[in-house]
């Protein structure tokens, strides 16, 4: 009795303490390697108003504040590692830098090649349509026709989206969002397709020529922090940060002031 | 060796007589057609294109200092651009003469392996390479040369003249990259070049250094390579230039040479059309320089020769 009372006790105290150790025994090789280089390397791409250039040519926007501060909480330096947007998973798997924080959203194709983490951040897709091309469209059924034309970023979660809600529509691709806009205020497509606020945004400044078909956004997407399929540790490491910074409303703060506010904008150059 | 080579120059314009009393009848009908297709394409370009031009602020944009007061963003693209390609022409005319001179030897083991390398890179499209190269090679190439220790974790401030040959040092391995990228794609064309140069040279030329009995190294310096360089020297001109507008190539594997540097400055300020038509500029008047430079290079080389 005494050895079965012993034997308890001894298994219980080693199933408590099990937790413990194995935690102090976790490795996280990924993230100590960060570490001991002393510097983030984030991989991101130009995409207003998530990061772009200011007029010096410096970097500026609501990926590049959530990554100064992800440095700087954990005691970090930042380098930014500028990247084409068509290479941007590529790049990352060939090590070029540790994260992608650009604006990401998670799709089940891209979390077969990338480990994604919590969202950090959640924006819509929305629609501006050309008012001569698309006058008194207002329902999807309008633009799910053969001889519509949607414009759209190439690679991007709103071509996907596009696709879904759209099937019949051709889809015109362009490199960027400008080019993309600019087809439609051209008259050669019938609507462009963009994450929110750029549509918006663009309505206003060009209320002679585009409205927004849709009062609701087409889409919630949920942008996330990327890293390399594997990296459980720099996931865990990166989530538990966006869960803090999500608590204490710090990102939706910086998103407020990217995203809906137009305060930042005299730092860029104001073209088109 | 004179009467051997009396090769035709293009005809230079010879000043006589005004320029307009030289046009005839079918060059003003020409001039006129060119004219209204230009006053269309502007018609079309203000009302076919919705489209507010602002080239002001554009200028304004490009000469912006950078916050710490240093060279505006455009001009260190400009600036990295003509470092990549200066990089990437030395490293093609050494790796390219020496693939066409193993092209061209007599042994196998020599010729294959620079034939194969040869083919490949000539007969797949240059961006294709270019991802292949960097995705797959590069990554592998650089650990392996032991250039990652050194390219992506130098601490140490680089002096001057790094900085002047190099750029900045969080740089270089891109750098690095872009280079070995365009040298390698542009080695084959320059190894092919310089195959034809030395099959151009007469077959009397090689008889004749030998039966005078001299080294190897002295036929090729002082027989083969003066007459194969006045050969090749115009195609090796034109691929110059055209590895000056193949940089813009690797903007895509995110070199930040001018076109990855425009591509951000038009997607961030709006001023599309602006920034593209100044990077086109800018790339023209480089190519365009050379193409001066190699002209005159040219009438240099002809006048001492004859």
């Amino acid at each position: 009795m005494k050895l079965f009372k012993a034997t308890i006790t001894a298994l219980l105290g080693l199933a408590i303490a099990m937790p413990t150790i194995a935690k102090e025994d976790v490795a996280t090789p990924n993230v100590d390697q960060i570490k001991e280089r002393g510097t983030l390397r984030v991989g991101m791409s130009t995409f207003v108003p998530w990061a772009m250039r200011n007029k010096q040519g410096e970097l500026i926007g609501f990926e590049i504040d959530v990554a100064k501060r992800l440095a700087q909480d954990s005691g970090l330096k930042v380098e930014f590692v500028p990247t084409a947007w068509d290479g941007i998973i590529p790049a990352l798997l060939a090590k070029k830098f540790d994260v992608i924080i650009g604006g990401m959203s998670v799709t089940p194709e891209r979390s077969k090649s990338v480990l994604f983490t919590e969202p950090y951040s959640h924006s819509g897709v929305q629609v501006a349509a050309n008012k001569e091309l698309a006058s008194g469209f207002s329902e999807f059924s309008d633009f799910d026709s053969r001889r519509v034309k949607i414009a759209a970023r190439r690679g991007a979660f709103t071509v996907q989206v596009a696709r879904e809600t759209f099937p019949k529509a051709k889809i015109l691709q362009f490199d960027d969002d400008a080019q993309a806009f600019q087809e439609v205020l051209n008259g050669n497509a019938h609507a462009v397709i963009a994450s929110s606020p750029k549509p918006e945004h663009e309505t206003v400044k060009h209320s002679d020529k585009l409205f927004l078909p849709f009062s609701e956004r087409l889409s919630k997407g949920n942008e996330a922090f990327a890293v390399r399929l594997g990296e459980e540790d720099k996931k865990a490491f990166f989530n538990k940060w966006i869960e803090e910074r999500t608590q204490d409303g710090w990102l939706k703060q910086r998103y407020e002031y990217w995203f809906s506010t137009l305060d930042w904008q005299d730092q860029v150059a104001r073209g088109q | 060796m004179g009467e051997q080579t009396t090769t035709r120059t293009v005809p230079t314009n010879s000043n006589t007589g005004s320029f307009l009393s030289r046009l005839n009848t079918l060059d003003w009908v020409l001039l006129i057609i060119c004219g209204i297709g230009g006053v269309w394409l502007y018609h079309r370009s203000t009302v076919g294109v919705h489209y507010l031009w602002q080239w002001k602020e554009a200028f304004e944009l490009l000469f912006t200092p950078r916050a710490d007061g240093g060279l505006p963003y455009f001009f260190q693209g400009l600036i990295s651009t003509l470092r990549l390609s200066i990089w990437s022409i030395s490293f093609a005319l050494v790796l390219g003469t020496l693939l066409g001179l193993a092209r061209f030897s007599r042994s196998v083991w020599l010729r294959t392996p620079a034939n194969t390398f040869i083919q490949l890179v000539r007969n797949i499209p240059p961006l294709v390479f270019v991802f292949i190269f960097y995705f797959f090679i590069s990554n592998q190439l650089i650990p392996l040369l032991g250039l990652e220790d050194i390219l992506r974790n130098y601490n140490s401030e680089p002096n001057a003249l790094q900085s002047f040959l190099f750029g900045p040092y969080n740089l270089w391995e891109n750098l690095a990259s872009g280079v070995l990228c365009v040298g390698l794609l542009s080695s084959a064309y320059v190894a092919e070049v310089v195959r034809a140069g030395l099959q151009s040279i007469d077959q009397g030329q090689w008889e004749a250094a030998d039966s005078l009995g001299l080294s190897r190294w002295v036929k090729y310096r002082f027989v083969i390579a003066p007459q194969v360089l006045k050969v090749i020297t115009p195609a090796l001109a034109g691929q110059t230039i055209s590895l000056v507008k193949d940089t813009s190539i690797v903007s895509l594997i995110s070199i930040q040479e001018m076109t990855f540097v425009g591509t951000e400055m038009a997607n961030s300020s709006g001023y599309i059309f602006e920034i593209w038509l100044i990077v086109g500029l800018a790339y023209f008047l480089i190519c365009f320089g050379l193409s001066l430079t190699f002209r005159y290079i040219e009438a240099k080389s002809e006048s001492i020769s004859n």
